[in-house]
Order: structure tokens, then C-alpha cells, then sequence
């Protein structure tokens, strides 16, 4: 198989795992982030706070698999 | 959301749709060796329209840094000319500053404790830098710094580089070699003291790389997503063969609002953490619930 056609089928599989996984792990970090809120609905701001931050993180996961997708994608083309 | 608030950024996307969408137009039709659609800033307007000059050539080896240039002197005018009269009591300029400020020694003294008042105008330096950036990408025609890894790469290095000069500065040499070792304490800990220490380097140069693709790959896939729906918007109106194009986009205006202010708040967040790892503490919690 030629390195193109390897890319052009593997780069967008990889970025579908890469979202696939961050996903399931933002899934499982807003719900525990709801389940804290609906405890304690006052400390809903900080929850929030801490919500956010944490799923940048996760989300930047995603994200290094994309920049990999676009300084790859030339090569296909 | 009232009304008052949604006029600007109708008026923005109106404008943005009308104005930068043909212009988005016309670089996917005559730039072939884009692999992404991406969307037209002035600088790129016009070094095409002074196509083969020295300016053109000039405007499109120096875009990145026009750009970060540009929003440096907003910063610093609007700094300026809010700061001229410090009164006691403060107006509404001087009071939304000084609640901007004290929100970021809030946020680095809730990481680091009170000795952290001292990092503040680093972190809080980079915190409105990266905001106002963000902000700054979302004007018709104009890309953000961020968006560029020729900006972000050198503010990641920046932190790199003073994260390591803290700790060589408050540790001492030897205590910093003693912290990259992962601080033995005991016979186990300086058994595994040669296995630590090649880790911890590589951890302290990966950081950089993180904090800098996270903070490029979200600001140029935030662009690319506008400029993909400017030119959805424009092909919209292609069969009635007018000079703009529908705005699309107007949902994701405020997506990009919100990832360049957490985009922003965990880079600074981030720093925070790393300059406080890097001094001297004993084993107490990173991160206290202060963190509002």
C-alpha cells in the first residue's frame, strides 16, 4: 500500500479514537461534576470552576491528535 | 441572555458573514496549497493586493508578529489610558481593572499561598495576554495571535524558562538537581534517584510542548471551524449570485469566546502550578480549595 493511501485512512481513524476516548472521559467528568452539584447546589461555582478546567485538559487530547492531522494532511494530497 | 448583549454580536457576525466570508471565499479558491480552510486577515488582504512587492513580501513574512504586535499596543493603550487618574475610590474603568486584578492574585495566591503575590504580574501578564488575543481573533478580518505557533511556542518557552530559573534561584544548584532527582529522602529514594532524574527532565521539557499545542490546537481549530462555516454560509448564497454570504457562524462566535477564556485561565492555571512545584515546599496540598 502506498504511505498515502496508509494516511489518508489512518489519519481520520486516529482521530476518531483520539475523540472516542476524550469523550468517554468528559462523559465521566461532568456527570461526577453533576453529582457534586446536585449535593450541594450552593458550591455549584467552584464546581463549575473545577469542571472546566479539568475538561480542558481532557480536550487537549483531542487536540494534539488534530494539529498531528493537519500537519499530516498535506502529504496526502 | 438580554437583548442588550446579543446586538454586538449579531452586529459582529453580521459583519463577519457579510464582509469576511467572500474574502474567505476567494483565499479557498486561489490558494490550492491550503489543506485547510483559513480565515483572511488584513495582513494577508493586503500583501495580495499589492501582489509582487516588497511590502506584499514583507506583510507575509512578518503576519505573525503584526498580529501579536497589534494586540500588545491595545493592551497597553487601554492600560494607559485607563490607569491616568488613579483615584481612591475608584470609577468604573479603574474598578473593573481592579477587579480583573485581584480575581488573578485570588487565583495564583489560592495555588501557591501568600508568598505566590510575588508571581503574580507574570501569571496576570499572562492570563490578559492570552485573553485579549483570543478576543482580539474573533474581529472580522483579523486572526488571533494565539492561532500562530510562532506566538504561542515563544510564551510557552518563556514559562519554561522562568519555571527553571525559580527553582534554580530558590533551591540553589544542588537543590535543584535535588528536586529533578524527585527528592530522595531516604535509601529507596536514592536507589531510584538515577531512573528519576532522566524522567523528571523529560517531564520539564514536555511541558512547554503541552501548554503550547493545547493552547494552539484549540485557537486554530476554533478559526478553522469559523472559516469552514463562512464558506458554508457563502456557498449558501452562491445561486443568488450576490457579494456576501449568510452567517452561519453565529452560534460559534460564542464557542470561541468561551475556549479562549478557559483556554487562557489553564495556561495561567498551569503555570501557577508548575512554579509551585518547582519551589521549595513540604509535602503540603498543590492546590487549595480557595480556588474560586
Amino acid at each position: 500500500m502506498e504511505p498515502k493511501t496508509m494516511l489518508a485512512i489512518f489519519l481520520p481513524l486516529s482521530l476518531g479514537i483520539a475523540a472516542f476516548g476524550s469523550a468517554l472521559g468528559l462523559g465521566k467528568a461532568v456527570s461526577s461534576a453533576m453529582d457534586a452539584t446536585a449535593r450541594q447546589p450552593e458550591a455549584s461555582a467552584k464546581i463549575l470552576v473545577s469542571m472546566l478546567i479539568g475538561c480542558a485538559f481532557i480536550e487537549a487530547l483531542t487536540i494534539y491528535a488534530l494539529v498531528i492531522v493537519f500537519s499530516l494532511s498535506g502529504k496526502i494530497g | 441572555m438580554s437583548n442588550q448583549l446579543m446586538k454586538p454580536f449579531l452586529y459582529l457576525s453580521l459583519v463577519t458573514g457579510l464582509v469576511a466570508a467572500p474574502v474567505v471565499y476567494a483565499s479557498e479558491s486561489h490558494a490550492p496549497h491550503e489543506d485547510h480552510p483559513e480565515m483572511l486577515s488584513w495582513v494577508k488582504l493586503v500583501a495580495r493586493a499589492a501582489a509582487p512587492s516588497s511590502l506584499s513580501e514583507f506583510l507575509e513574512k512578518w503576519e505573525k508578529a503584526i498580529s501579536s504586535l497589534l494586540v500588545i499596543a491595545l493592551i497597553t493603550g487601554l492600560v494607559l489610558a485607563l490607569t491616568r487618574n488613579l483615584k481612591l475610590i475608584p470609577g468604573r474603568a479603574q474598578g473593573a481593572l481592579e477587579l480583573l486584578i485581584t480575581g488573578l492574585d485570588d487565583v495564583v495566591q489560592g495555588v501557591m499561598g501568600a508568598r505566590g503575590r510575588v508571581y503574580t504580574p507574570f501569571l496576570g501578564t499572562l492570563f490578559i495576554y492570552i485573553f485579549i488575543s483570543n478576543l482580539f481573533g474573533l474581529i472580522p478580518l483579523q486572526n488571533s495571535p494565539m492561532s500562530f505557533l510562532t506566538t504561542v511556542a515563544p510564551i510557552a518557552i518563556c514559562v519554561f524558562l522562568y519555571v527553571q530559573w525559580i527553582g534554580i534561584t530558590q533551591n540553589g544548584i544542588l537543590g535543584y538537581l535535588h528536586h529533578l532527582c524527585g527528592s530522595p529522602q531516604d535509601i529507596f529514594g536514592w536507589l531510584v534517584a538515577p531512573l528519576m532524574f532522566p524522567l523528571h527532565v523529560l517531564g520539564e521539557f514536555i511541558k512547554p510542548l503541552s501548554l503550547s499545542f493545547r493552547l494552539y490546537g484549540n485557537v486554530m481549530a476554533g478559526h478553522i471551524l469559523l472559516a469552514v462555516f463562512l464558506g458554508l454560509g457563502v456557498q449558501m448564497l452562491k445561486p443568488l449570485h450576490v457579494p456576501f454570504g449568510f452567517p452561519l457562524h453565529f452560534p460559534f462566535l460564542f464557542l470561541e469566546i468561551l475556549v479562549g477564556v478557559i483556554q487562557a485561565f489553564v495556561f495561567t492555571l498551569l503555570s501557577t502550578v508548575y512554579i509551585s512545584m518547582m519551589l521549595p515546599h513540604e509535602h503540603e496540598e498543590l492546590v487549595s480549595s480557595k480556588l474560586t
